[in-house]
């Protein structure tokens, strides 16, 4: 039985991929810092799971001593993130710090302690959860997208790093998704039906993961927008501005 | 033909117009801040702002005893540890007492590294390198954006061409600017305040020492004066995002649009 590993998986997008793995086969350990949110998700799926807080070195170092005795793992989804939007000197600093923390220094962390102790698979695939914003900017929230595009680089890096080992890196840039996370930080959520639901996104990385694909942007616009923002950075620099900072 | 000057609505006048108060002699001496100002292209910085007369305030970890040179002196030298927490604090402290109310340039230029294999680096390692990179950068940014405001003067970042590449040695350094270069744009796109980007390339600094990496290839690299010289033209300059050196421009240029084609390339080099 294959082995993946999700962080933040009792919420949102985590949890559909959680889904997701478990109904193809796989045994899902799932990283959570939200106690009753990962009791019932166990429930509902199923799955182990490992509260933890990936903020300190001593949540990292207990989920890398959790996952020191399970099998090896073939699956690492480093999905958990969270966010602080506002101009930037209206955000405060200390949320501005956790963001750091949980979206760009657990991911790293918790990927080179479990390379140090050698519990990958062979032919395992790391996945980092990114943000379109990587391609388009994110005015209200420089700080995420700071942490989102620097996650980016880092998977960039891994991937050639970790080539000789053939273990596969994807990076996926996820746009608005239907979920809890989005709701609480989008200004207006009357057009939620048009984000993408996280069951469609999670099969999107599921099939990323099976293609052993190395950058995913899911869906057809998001597709655009990254283009878009790419070669006419200008341009979706001020589209962003109109749509999300004035709002704020 | 004698010197013709001309008036503001463009026509020319032999009268030398009456001086303003910028062009005296008395220019008002701008404040400029810089990090990391006691190594490499941050002392160079001072260097050359010191010399223009402009009032620095050098930011650094050392104690002031432990430097010697006409730069730092009590009025001028703030240290700070940049990879705690207070760091905002001590440096907000040290405007307070020095009476600095403006600051015209804020040079955010500190930056450690890390060499080695991803799988070897501990995490407190990676946490002082982003606390270092881009942390403090955001506390410095957040303590200084009023004294920046109040002299309607620019936030400078350091960055670095490394950002555009994969980096299989020095990954975690490469994502912190990476980071910081977005930060900037973010920043930008906001619209508060004035915000550039500057990338550098490889230069020949005490960084590479500390790190333990290959110092013989170190000594190919342009010296810190120089790129410290051009950093300095770049921030007289508008543009937003500045990379320092033609060959890094096009680097960069080719990381970041021929993205797959690169990737390829050094991953066979690692094979």
């Amino acid at each position: 039985m294959k082995h993946a590993v999700i962080t933040g998986a009792a919420h949102g997008i985590g949890k559909a991929l959680a889904h997701r793995f478990v109904r193809a086969g796989y045994a899902v350990t799932g990283v959570d810092v939200d106690e009753p949110g990962a009791t019932i998700a166990e429930r509902e799926l199923d799955a182990r799971f490992v509260v933890a807080d990936l903020r300190s070195d001593a949540g990292i170092a207990h989920i890398c001593c959790e996952l020191a005795s399970t099998e090896a793992i073939d699956v690492l989804i480093h999905n958990a993130g969270i966010n602080a939007v506002g101009r930037f000197s209206d955000v405060s600093l200390e949320d501005q710090a956790q963001v750091v923390a949980v979206n760009f220094c657990a991911p790293m962390a918790l990927t080179a302690g479990l390379l140090n102790t050698d519990r990958f698979a062979k032919g395992a695939s790391i996945v980092f959860i990114s943000s379109l914003s990587h391609y388009t900017s994110y005015p209200g929230a420089a700080t995420y997208a700071a942490t989102k595009s620097g996650l980016a680089s880092y998977a960039r890096s891994l991937s050639v790093a970790l080539a000789p080992q053939n273990i596969h890196v994807m990076t996926v840039f996820p746009g608005a998704t239907r979920t809890a996370h989005a709701r609480r930080y989008s200004p207006n959520n009357a057009r939620e039906e048009k984000r993408m639901p996280p069951e469609t996104l999670a099969d999107h990385v599921f099939r990323g993961v099976k293609k052993r694909k190395r950058l995913l942007v899911p869906g057809f616009g998001n597709r655009i927008f990254a283009h878009l923002g790419k070669y006419c950075p200008c341009l979706m620099e001020y589209a962003m501005r109109k749509v999300i900072l004035e709002k704020l | 033909m004698g010197k013709a000057y001309y008036t503001p609505e463009g026509k020319a006048s032999r009268a030398k117009p009456a001086l303003s108060f910028f062009d005296s002699d008395m220019k008002p001496r701008k404040t400029v801040l810089i990090t990391g100002a006691t190594d490499g292209i941050g002392r160079a910085l001072a260097e050359i702002y010191q010399k223009r007369g402009d009032r620095t305030v050098l930011v650094g970890k050392r104690a002031l005893d432990a430097l010697y040179g006409a730069l730092y002196r009590k009025d001028t030298y703030c240290q700070a540890d940049l990879s705690r927490s207070d760091c905002a604090d001590r440096v907000r402290a040290f405007l307070n007492a020095q009476r600095i109310e403006t600051v015209d340039l804020a040079i955010q230029n500190a930056g450690i590294g890390y060499f080695g294999a991803i799988a070897d680096q501990s995490a407190e390692s990676i946490r002082e390198i982003v606390a270092v990179n881009l942390i403090a950068p955001l506390r410095l940014t957040h303590a200084l954006a009023p004294h920046v405001k109040k002299a309607n003067g620019k936030h400078v970042l350091i960055g670095s061409v490394a950002h555009a590449f994969p980096r299989s040695d020095y990954a975690v350094y490469a994502a912190s600017k990476e980071a910081l270069r977005v930060l900037g744009r973010n920043l930008r796109v906001e619209g508060d305040m004035h915000v550039q980007v500057i990338h550098p390339g490889a230069t020949r600094t005490g960084m590479h020492r500390k790190i333990g990496w290959d110092s013989e290839r170190a000594k190919g690299f342009p010296p810190a004066e120089r790129v410290a010289q051009k950093i300095a033209r770049a921030i007289d300059g508008r543009r937003a995002v500045v990379t320092i050196g033609w060959k890094n421009a096009w680097g960069r240029f080719l990381g970041r649009y021929c993205e797959g084609a690169i990737n390829n390339l050094m991953r066979r080099g690692t094979m």
